[in-house]
């Protein structure tokens, strides 16, 4: 770096960009390479080759690489560029940098190697076990101290809109990634979630529907904000307008998440607010995506002729399609068809492949000749990638909307009079989709086809030039002029202080027992009545206040941080809090013996969760073809959840004793011996393979500390009680004409396991009888309508 | 309270408060984007042209 005066010359760090370019691009055929394959398993069964290829462990595979490898890399190749030319300075340490790229790619590898293993913690986009997800955690801090630590000495006072989508971006993976991991060991490879049922789904999904927020789509946002302007080189259509976007969209995607788990056993005013939070996020979506499309204005002409315009403009083209559908499918009514099915799959593969993918193309296109000082290598490939990858996804999505309302509607029909299924047999709901499954293969492989194609082009490029790291000629700006704002002026100012006690004291009023709670809503309303009365008086304070964050990132980061967070405290914190033993609608789960918890390891190691719910809606069609709806108490104790989101097989929440062990041991070793037409893997490892009794003991141990009800048990009773069990059921078994079974095997344990789903105890049943008043239906019996429930319960 | 707040159908007040903040939201930052003079929107949506 040479210094004149009040002007120096800076090298942009484009190694790094380069790198985290070509990872992306690997990895994204790697994974995409991945969901082709399982999507064959789908239809072919017989490509379950062996226990680590099978379907159950290769798809938290293919989702992660998607997710964290190929958009995460491509997140930090854009981010990292365009934070450098935004804020005039090259990227804060090459160390950090260095760290960064090497520890996300070695976490790739180590997942890449666990999930086939089975290794996993069996929640959605969130598999990977505990040491991972401390890497996770630290490679995600050195990124945001490379990235703050940038801003912090950058050459250009104002923030762009692009910069504000990395900072939520950065703050809010944080925290949510912090604390749906939250675990407690039992061994280096495996931990129990600290959350359990339905705490469990509602952390999950607040987590997992804001990894689509906030991983997927605000640093592409960045990223459409930043590149699209310079792709048609004209500025943002709406500069105002992006300022709506950002601060509604951050606000409002947060408060989602419960829009995955509508008609379940959440408590109804979660669903509620997960839907029309969802509605009213159409706004804002479209607000953005029209900003991106109206930056064309003028520059049209070029859609024709540079394929970088066309993969940007159908890009934030399906981002508008996804993001009108996402609300659409958060309807209760619409939800009770599509959910568990693949219409939900279509929606997000329109996102991933047409709003990530494209976006990702079109940046790494416009990127390549920059980076390596050399012409396209053939824009014609490029142009056929984009053809072959429009049609691929139109193919993939159509089909999954066939399928899933197919799917959907046969499974929800019912007779006229409503009182059986007209497809009571799942497996006959599953061939009449088998064709749709087929059309994803093709889909998907076109999709593959051209992302090898933009693989070789780029490459060719590659070999053409040579690396080349951007320099420019910068002015220096005063410290004064930047970040004026320090720890005091951030914190000890009304906007802020105003807004933090208002919302101490809603909580308080929320949380606090009879009598204080009122009192904290009237401090809040006094509250209310002093911070107008204060904003009277000096409002012009506040707008200066509003106005100093466009210069300042560190208040900007707190405003966006209580944004973000105030969505989850208020949806999650009654969950968890909850007295969980006097919350659970008269039911209480049994908790899993040793060898039932050692199945239920087995059960989720192999991904079962990737097809099986265990949820019975609280729908007719659901209660008819699985029984009696699912209650709060009856997941209490299961760390991790296994609610599931997606049926491919039927649900299993009542699974136990439906069919005698003879009927689980034939399923697991030949499911269409049991189930004509069924596509689950075998699973023969099961019949060789001992369960792990090694690390038994300390797993209840865990779980007792979890708060599960274990009666004290030392290391040799643990495994006694297992064992017998399992000579218990290889007994039972002789009886049913299955001879050869060991008591020690996983698929004793497995057995044991998917025979107790289901089973509950009724506490105090008796006494609540006794209080009861005469016409109140309590308890609660099977059947009793949804709408009903909550007013038994209150009683 | 905790009970209330878990079995609360909330059929009455849940929408009303979606809605509240949701327009509070939007309105707080639409007059704050109005309010943004024109010459700093169009000075800051130039920087990524700023070569």
């Amino acid at each position: 770096m040479t210094t004149n005066a009040s002007k120096i010359t800076i090298e942009f760090d484009d190694r790094t960009v380069r790198r985290f370019m070509i990872a992306s691009i690997i990895w994204g055929i790697v994974g995409m390479l991945a969901g082709v394959f399982i999507a064959s398993q789908l239809n072919f069964h017989q490509l379950n080759l062996t226990s680590w290829l099978s379907f159950g462990r290769l798809r938290p595979l293919h989702t992660n690489a998607v997710i964290f490898a190929f958009v995460g890399n491509m997140m930090f190749a854009g981010i990292y560029y365009s934070t450098q030319r935004l804020c005039k300075a090259r990227l804060a340490s090459d160390l950090l940098s260095n760290i960064h790229f090497w520890g996300w790619q070695l976490i790739i590898v180590a997942a890449a190697i666990t999930l086939p293993l089975g290794l996993t913690r069996g929640q959605e986009y969130a598999e990977l076990i505990w040491p991972i997800n401390i890497a996770v955690a630290l490679i995600w801090v050195v990124f945001a101290v490379n990235f703050f630590w940038t801003l912090a000495k950058r050459n250009e006072p104002s923030l762009y809109v692009a910069l504000w989508f990395y900072i939520a971006t950065i703050i809010t993976i944080a925290m949510l990634y912090i604390v749906n991991h939250l675990s407690i060991p039992t061994s280096w490879t495996h931990s129990y979630t600290i959350f359990s049922g339905v705490q469990n789904g509602l952390v999950q999904w607040w987590y997992g529907h804001n990894a689509v927020a906030f991983f997927l789509t605000t640093p592409i946002l960045g990223i459409m904000y930043y590149f699209l302007p310079k792709a048609a080189e004209r500025p943002v259509y709406s500069y105002r307008l992006s300022i709506v976007h950002f601060w509604s969209l951050v606000f409002l995607y947060i408060w989602a998440g419960p829009h995955h788990l509508l008609n379940t056993a959440l408590p109804k005013w979660l669903q509620m607010l997960g839907t029309f939070f969802s509605l009213m996020l159409w706004a804002p979506s479209w607000g953005g995506m029209l900003n991106g499309l109206l930056t064309l204005r003028g520059a049209w002409d070029k859609l024709r002729t540079d394929p970088v315009i066309k993969f940007f403009v159908a890009g934030v083209t399906f981002y508008g399609m996804s993001t009108f559908e996402g609300p659409l499918l958060s309807i209760r009514a619409v939800n009770a068809l599509s959910h568990y099915s693949d219409w939900t799959i279509g929606h997000v593969h329109a996102g991933a492949m047409g709003w990530n993918g494209f976006m990702a193309a079109g940046m790494f296109y416009w990127l390549t000749p920059k980076l390596y000082g050399a012409k396209l290598h053939s824009t014609n490939w490029a142009n056929f990638h984009f053809w072959i990858g429009t049609i691929g996804i139109l193919i993939y999505v159509g089909a999954m909307w066939v399928s899933g309302i197919m799917q959907g509607l046969m499974l929800n029909a019912t007779t006229p009079d409503g009182l059986a299924l007209v497809y009571p047999n799942f497996i006959d709901t599953l061939t009449s989709i088998r064709a749709m499954m087929g059309f994803r293969i093709i889909g998907g492989s076109l999709y593959l086809v051209g992302m090898i194609l933009m693989a070789v082009n780029i490459w060719l490029t590659i070999r053409k030039g040579s690396p080349v790291n951007e320099s420019r000629e910068v002015a220096v700006i005063e410290r004064t002029q930047r970040d004026t704002m320090g720890l005091k002026e951030t914190f000890l100012n009304d906007p802020i202080a105003c807004t933090l006690a208002g919302m101490l004291l809603v909580l308080a009023w929320l949380f606090l027992p009879p009598g204080a709670d009122i009192a904290a809503l009237i401090c809040a309303g006094v509250f209310g009545v002093l911070a107008v009365k204060r904003f009277q008086s000096g409002h012009g304070r506040w707008s200066a206040w509003y106005d100093s964050l466009l210069h300042n990132w560190m208040p900007f980061t707190v405003l966006t941080f209580v944004a973000v967070a105030l969505g989850g405290l208020i949806q999650i914190i009654p969950t968890v809090m909850v007295n969980r033993a006097t919350n659970v609608e008269d039911r209480i789960q049994q908790p899993y013996t040793p060898l039932e918890l050692a199945g239920r390891d087995i059960y989720v190691s192999e991904g079962c969760y990737n097809c099986h719910s265990q949820m019975i809606r609280t729908m007719l069609p659901d209660v008819l073809r699985y029984g009696d709806y699912s209650r709060l108490g009856e997941s209490i104790y299961d760390h991790p959840f296994q609610w599931g989101s997606k049926r491919t097989g039927p649900d299993l929440a009542r699974e136990g004793g439906k069919y005698p062990h003879s009927w689980h041991y034939d399923h697991m070793m030949d499911p269409r011996a049991i189930s004509v037409g069924s596509n689950m893997p075998a699973y023969p490892n099961l019949f060789t393979e001992k369960f792990d009794q090694k690390t038994l003991w300390k797993k209840i141990a865990v779980m007792t500390q979890l708060g599960v009800p274990y009666p004290a048990m030392t290391d040799t009773e643990v495994k006694t009680t297992a064992v017998e069990q399992g000579i218990q059921i290889v007994k039972e078994l002789e009886t049913q004409g299955r001879s050869g079974a060991l008591p020690d095997t996983k698929i004793i344990a497995i057995i044991a396991y998917l025979q107790k789903l289901g089973k509950y105890d009724v506490p105090e049943l008796e006494e609540k009888l006794k209080k009861t008043p005469e016409g109140i239906p309590f308890p609660l019996k099977p059947g009793i309508p949804d709408g009903y429930r909550t007013s038994a319960v209150t009683k | 309270m905790y009970k209330r707040i878990i079995y609360d159908s909330a059929l009455d007040w849940v929408p009303y408060l979606a809605f509240g903040i949701t327009a509070a939201v939007f309105l707080t930052f639409v007059v704050r984007a109005f309010k943004l003079r024109k010459d700093s929107a169009d000075k800051l949506s130039r920087l990524p042209l700023d070569d």
